[in-house]
């Protein structure tokens, strides 16, 4: 059987996310298996006198994206030599994520438990909730970053 | 090379469908990285009685009979699923609260990954590890395989 052939990660630059992302690696890597990190923008809001506006479209965000999943890919390379693939998506984070994993047919999409809000309390673990509610593929909720001596450990150093 | 962050897989099953696609993740993970696996099956038994007595002084001495029963098949068939495909598992039967349960027995035997089921059985009446593994994502420090 071949488990974890073609794996979506989710990153979006948080603590978790970067467990997430080490997780995956470890879980692509060594196997030839193939790694796609996704990062979805979602729409943020502009505060105007009268209303709210909802927009994807800002550069800022766009770079941020594009940004953490260069360092993915850069990172992935240098230390585990693995070559990934990288998306930048827009819309709901579980919608865009589930939806990209189907497109290509991904066997599992790895997360962090929670992502960048600042409500982490009141929201941990929301979007996992809602991916594994959604997806038909296995999601793996990763918690904590490995301690560097796993990762030592994991890349043949120690 | 061969990773090794998973060294450790602790699988919760109870019987339900999603249980056993768990299973399958776990065996499939086990091979690729050589990991020993434990499947834990955890029967609330305090639960149990108060659901099943309706609160009164009723013995329902049979239905944990049973479900204990259940329990030792459930684990004996994911032990032998694992030792088909050539992976070293062994089983473990627990009382108490499901998700309690197993997170002490992932932290006791130092597991790495906890891989559960994402439902219980359709209407159970039983906490069984499905219906809780929101909680269950909720308070584990290691990583969760939610399968389906």
């Amino acid at each position: 059987m071949n488990t974890f052939s073609n794996i979506v990660v989710a990153i979006d630059g948080s603590a978790p996310s970067e467990a997430a992302f080490e997780a995956a690696c470890s879980l692509a890597g060594d196997r030839g298996g193939r790694l796609t990190a996704v990062f979805v923008r979602e729409p943020r809001p502009s505060f105007h006198a009268h209303h709210i506006e909802w927009a994807y479209a800002d550069e800022e965000t766009r770079r941020a994206g594009l940004t953490a999943l260069r360092r993915a890919a850069e990172a992935a390379h240098r230390e585990r030599g693995l070559t990934i693939e990288t998306k930048l998506l827009d819309g709901d984070i579980v919608d865009e994520i589930v939806a990209y994993a189907k497109k290509i047919r991904a066997d599992a999409i790895v997360v962090g438990s929670h992502g960048r809000t600042g409500l982490q309390r009141a929201l941990v673990g929301s979007v996992a909730e809602r991916l594994m509610r959604t997806s038909t593929v296995p999601v793996l909720v990763v918690v904590r970053k490995l301690t560097t001596a796993d990762a030592r450990v994991d890349r043949g150093v120690a | 090379m061969t990773s090794t962050i998973f060294r450790r897989i602790l699988v919760g099953v109870d019987g339900s469908q999603t249980s056993r696609s768990a299973c399958e993740m776990a065996v499939g993970l086990a091979l690729a990285f050589r990991s020993a696996v434990r499947f834990v099956c955890v029967i609330d038994e305090a639960r149990l009685v108060s659901d099943f007595s309706m609160g009164t002084k009723r013995d329902v001495g049979n239905v944990v009979e049973c479900l204990t029963a259940a329990a030792h098949d459930v684990l004996e068939e994911a032990r032998q699923r694992a030792s088909s495909a050539g992976v070293e598992a062994d089983a473990v039967l627990l009382e108490g609260d499901v998700v309690d349960r197993i997170l002490e027995a992932a932290a006791e035997w130092r597991a790495d990954i906890i891989v559960a089921g994402t439902h219980a059985r359709p209407q159970s009446l039983h906490p069984s590890l499905g219906s809780k593994v929101y909680e269950l994502l909720r308070r584990s420090t290691l990583p969760v395989l939610v399968c389906r």
